[in-house]
């Protein structure tokens, strides 16, 4: 059976705060059991580009693992900062 | 036989680029009004031999552009021409555009910059024969310059009246008025650029307000405009520019700049961001598009989520100089390869190059990248690769040594070569009873070899002088550029220190006198409402102290505000509320190097992001230097840089760790304790903790990290608390041995770069001993994180 595990994402997506969410995400990932990321977004206030890096790393760990991985309502910054360093399509965050 | 010139050109570059530190010195030094003919020489006399030289050499793009400057130059210098504050500043675009013209050249490149292009044709406009000579009005002003006669469409007009200019019974209103009647087929647009004064000190017939005007007609000259403003010429500082001179493309068509970012993986680590560095571009032009390579990234297991794995090419559009876009990478240019080329194009091809980019989106593809650029058109491509001495070109790869010390350095080999021969006689017919004569010989030879070290060490220093060069045409842009009123103060130009030393800390003074300027020194009215001269203070001083250079950046300004920045430091979990009450104010004012810190209400082109004093912070540290910042409200603020005279010599303390010696640098260790196994708790992931005193403080055992064994019997071990960044580290050596100087070799040449060790040194008996880079070795043992994930902090 389908199994779908929502996480958030953390207010501050940034160097300093990111290895926590590092952990939690080989975690989500590394489980067979999770065929449905849904990332939520809506929280993120600040970003930077390892932020922004560990997730494209995640996303793409996903796709290989072919697990989905779903944006729940990603805020203006999360999608403000991926468009500027040219990450948005990678994302796939609209 | 024919002589290969290209053996000279490294030696015409440097002369180049001292002739043209001369003509930048010359006429940061010039005053308008009174024109001192020793100065006006010494510039044209540069542009002479820089002329002659390119021309030699067959720098031809270089030579024509000189030559223009050069006749300009003749004619000032003879009287035929005025010379203005206008002039000045045409001359000194014109110095720099000659840097990017050397730039290029030393890339093998005999071509013109865009800029040059631009200039070269407003320096001919200037020298243009004219249509209609007006005769002098008899002002005295001498303003009969042939560039009044040349007619433009558009005019910026600074006007700036002063305090009492309505007291003498003129309006800035009627001006405006009489300004907008001479655009009978333009128009006027005008706007107020600065107000500054605090509702208590306003005082109703005072005026406080400076305007911008643009002026567009046909058939407008400066003379005209001049005329305007006849009556008011001494009440009020006036600017009258054509405005085409600000957007160096003559068709005024926006340029597409292409900039290739591949930065080192390390790029995080040093507090830089792209992401910054971008939004920071985005706000300058327009980021018409972000082409992403991904290929460097691992899978998300391998990766470090600290390094940096991306590349960037992005293509940017707008009116905007290199120099912006080379500013907003300008802490980054170490950490990164940049390239930044320029496309001049008509609009038609910019809305191509858009529908094109916008099918291109950003997806990451290098095909279709390089399809986008080869579709732009290589017309007026400029350089080039950032290097991070930008300011000076080129890179100096020699040093100009004075003959007293070469004749030091001869007298020292004579001596020298007198006790060699002196030691080659005793040793030929050597008897126990030379024994003596030995010793002193021996004793000679080396007192002999430490002086000569001392020479050679000599002949490496360069006077401050090298790098405060380039403050007085940086304070003199910025203060035109925020309307401030600054006298830069330089002192202590000839304390001299290692070349080494001193091309690295050029760029964190940049950043601390543009923070002084930017955000120290107040608006002119705002200083006299605090009682202050109108003129705000930059000082720059060096001195010697204690072994060590002294690096003082000083200003008058408002001063840190204490209150603000503590705030900050509690919004952002930095300390509690209880310990911005307690702490002293250094601690307090210490806060602004933590990555990201910025108590700016509002950030300008300049400062105000809370990027960079970390990062001045970092570079200085990296040099094996401190920094130290006092301020006091309203008086101003003054920053302590301490460096080593020299990078190649070290004051370290050795240890041993099992049966290897390490060099701890001196300035790094805070103190060293003996192991106390009641003061050492066990934390989570098998870490351990050292209670030293009110805090706890990581224990990183050295000789596991340095591929050791394991210290077994701590009873005899010791701990050596240094200080890395922000928090305490205690590592675990055996021993501790001897402090002395050593010097330094560098791993990166000789062998190869190892984590955690900076260089190597070989001690008096020959072997060779690691020199411990602490915050590598921090980072090696997680110990960073370690800090971070358990919030080690003080116990009370």
């Amino acid at each position: 059976m389908s199994r779908k595990v929502e996480f958030e994402l953390p207010e501050l997506l940034t160097i300093t705060h990111i290895q926590a969410l590092h952990e939690q995400l080989e975690a989500l990932l590394g489980d067979q059991d999770n065929e449905v990321i849904v990332a939520q977004g809506a929280k993120v206030g600040r970003v930077d580009t390892a932020g922004l890096q560990l997730l494209l790393v995640a996303k793409t760990a996903a796709k290989e693992r072919q697990i989905d991985w779903v944006w729940e309502a990603p805020s203006d910054v999360l999608k403000g900062g991926a468009k500027l360093l040219g990450m948005t399509q990678r994302l796939d965050i609209h | 036989m024919a002589i290969d010139l290209k053996q000279f050109h490294q030696i015409f570059i440097e002369e180049c680029a001292e002739g043209l530190d001369v003509m930048e010195a010359s006429l940061m030094a010039l005053n308008a009004h009174s024109l001192d003919s020793d100065t006006i020489n010494a510039i044209f006399r540069s542009a002479h031999s820089i002329k002659g030289g390119a021309g030699t050499f067959g720098f031809t793009a270089l030579a024509d552009f000189t030559h223009v400057l050069e006749t300009l130059l003749d004619e000032v210098r003879s009287a035929v021409r005025s010379f203005n504050h206008e002039l000045i500043d045409l001359l000194l675009k014109s110095v720099d555009c000659m840097r990017n013209m050397l730039e290029l050249i030393q890339q093998g490149r005999n071509e013109y910059t865009a800029a040059a292009t631009d200039l070269k044709r407003i320096l001919e406009q200037f020298l243009a024969p004219v249509s209609v000579v007006t005769p002098d009005n008899g002002t005295g002003s001498g303003e009969q310059t042939r560039s009044h006669d040349i007619h433009h469409d558009q005019w910026l007009i600074t006007f700036s009246p002063h305090k009492h200019f309505m007291q003498t019974g003129n309006d800035p209103l009627r001006i405006v008025r009489e300004l907008a009647e001479l655009t009978v087929d333009g128009s006027i647009h005008v706007t107020l650029i600065d107000c500054s004064t605090s509702f208590i000190c306003y005082t109703p017939d005072e005026c406080y307000c400076t305007w911008e005007i643009i002026l567009s007609g046909a058939n407008i000259d400066a003379l005209i405009i001049k005329k305007v403003f006849e009556w008011v010429v001494n009440d009020c500082d006036l600017s009258i520019k054509p405005h085409a001179r600000l957007l160096p493309q003559s068709d005024a068509q926006p340029s597409i700049w292409c900039v290739t970012f591949l930065p080192d993986p390390r790029l995080f680590q040093t507090g830089n961001d792209p992401l910054r560095i971008f939004s920071e571009l985005d706000r300058e032009c327009e980021l018409i598009s972000c082409c992403i390579s991904t290929q460097k990234l691992p899978s998300l297991h391998l990766m470090d989520s600290e390094k940096c794995y991306l590349s960037w090419r992005l293509c940017l559009a707008g009116n905007v100089e290199k120099s912006v876009i080379e500013e907003a990478f300008e802490w980054v240019t170490d950490e990164a390869d940049i390239t930044i080329e320029r496309h001049l194009q008509t609009s038609e091809m910019i809305s191509s190059c858009n529908n094109h980019l916008s099918e291109l989106g950003t997806i990451d593809g290098e095909s279709r990248q390089e399809s986008m650029v080869s579709a732009a058109p290589q017309v007026g491509r400029e350089p080039s690769k950032l290097s991070s001495k930008k300011s000076r070109l080129p890179e100096a790869s020699s040093i100009r040594v004075g003959t007293d010390k070469v004749d030091s350095l001869i007298d020292m080999v004579g001596e020298l070569v007198i006790t060699q021969s002196m030691l080659g006689q005793l040793g030929e017919n050597f008897d126990m009873q030379h024994l003596p004569k030995l010793i002193e010989g021996l004793n000679q030879l080396e007192q002999n070899t430490r002086e000569l070290q001392e020479s050679v060490m000599r002949i490496r220093m360069l006077p401050m002088s090298f790098t405060f060069s380039r403050f007085p045409r940086m304070v003199r842009d910025l203060s035109q550029e925020l309307n401030k009123k600054i006298d830069l103060v330089l002192c202590g130009e000839s304390t001299e220190l290692d070349k080494t030393v001193m091309e690295k800390i050029g760029d964190p003074l940049v950043h601390l006198v543009r923070n002084s300027i930017d955000h120290g020194i107040e608006s002119p009215a705002e200083r006299l409402c605090s009682g202050k001269k109108e003129e705000g203070t930059v000082t720059l001083n060096a001195y010697h102290q204690g072994g060590h250079v002294v690096i003082e950046v000083t200003d008058d300004g408002r001063g840190l505000d204490r209150d603000n920045i503590a705030k900050k430091g509690i919004e952002r979990g930095l300390l509690s509320e209880q310990e911005a009450l307690e702490c002293t104010d250094d601690k307090i004012f210490d806060l602004i190097f933590q990555p990201g810190f910025s108590t700016a209400k509002a950030v300008s082109a300049l400062s105000g992001r809370g990027v960079g004093m970390d990062v001045v912070k970092r570079n200085i540290q990296v040099l094996n230097g401190t920094i130290e910042i006092s301020s006091v409200k309203n008086e101003g603020t003054k920053i302590k840089i301490s460096l080593p005279l020299t990078l190649a010599i070290l004051d370290g303390q050795l240890v041993r760790v099992g049966s290897e010696i390490y060099v701890f640098p001196l300035v790094s260790i805070v103190e060293s304790i003996r192991y106390c196994s009641d003061l050492v708790s066990g934390i989570a992931g098998g870490f351990r903790v050292l209670k030293l005193r009110d805090e706890y403080v990581p224990i990183v055992e050295l000789a596991e990290i340095l591929g050791g064994k394991k210290i077994e019997d701590y009873s005899a071990a010791l701990m050596v608390v240094v200080d890395c960044d922000s928090f305490k580290v205690a590592m675990v050596v055996d021993e501790l041995m001897a402090q002395q100087q050593v010097v330094i070799k560098s791993l990166e040449k000789n062998y190869k770069p190892i984590e955690g060790i900076s260089g190597a040194t070989i001690l008096g008996d020959g072997t060779v001993a690691l020199i411990i880079d602490t915050v590598g070795v921090v980072k090696l043992a997680g110990a960073e994180k370690l800090h971070h994930k358990y919030s080690l902090c003080k116990t009370g």
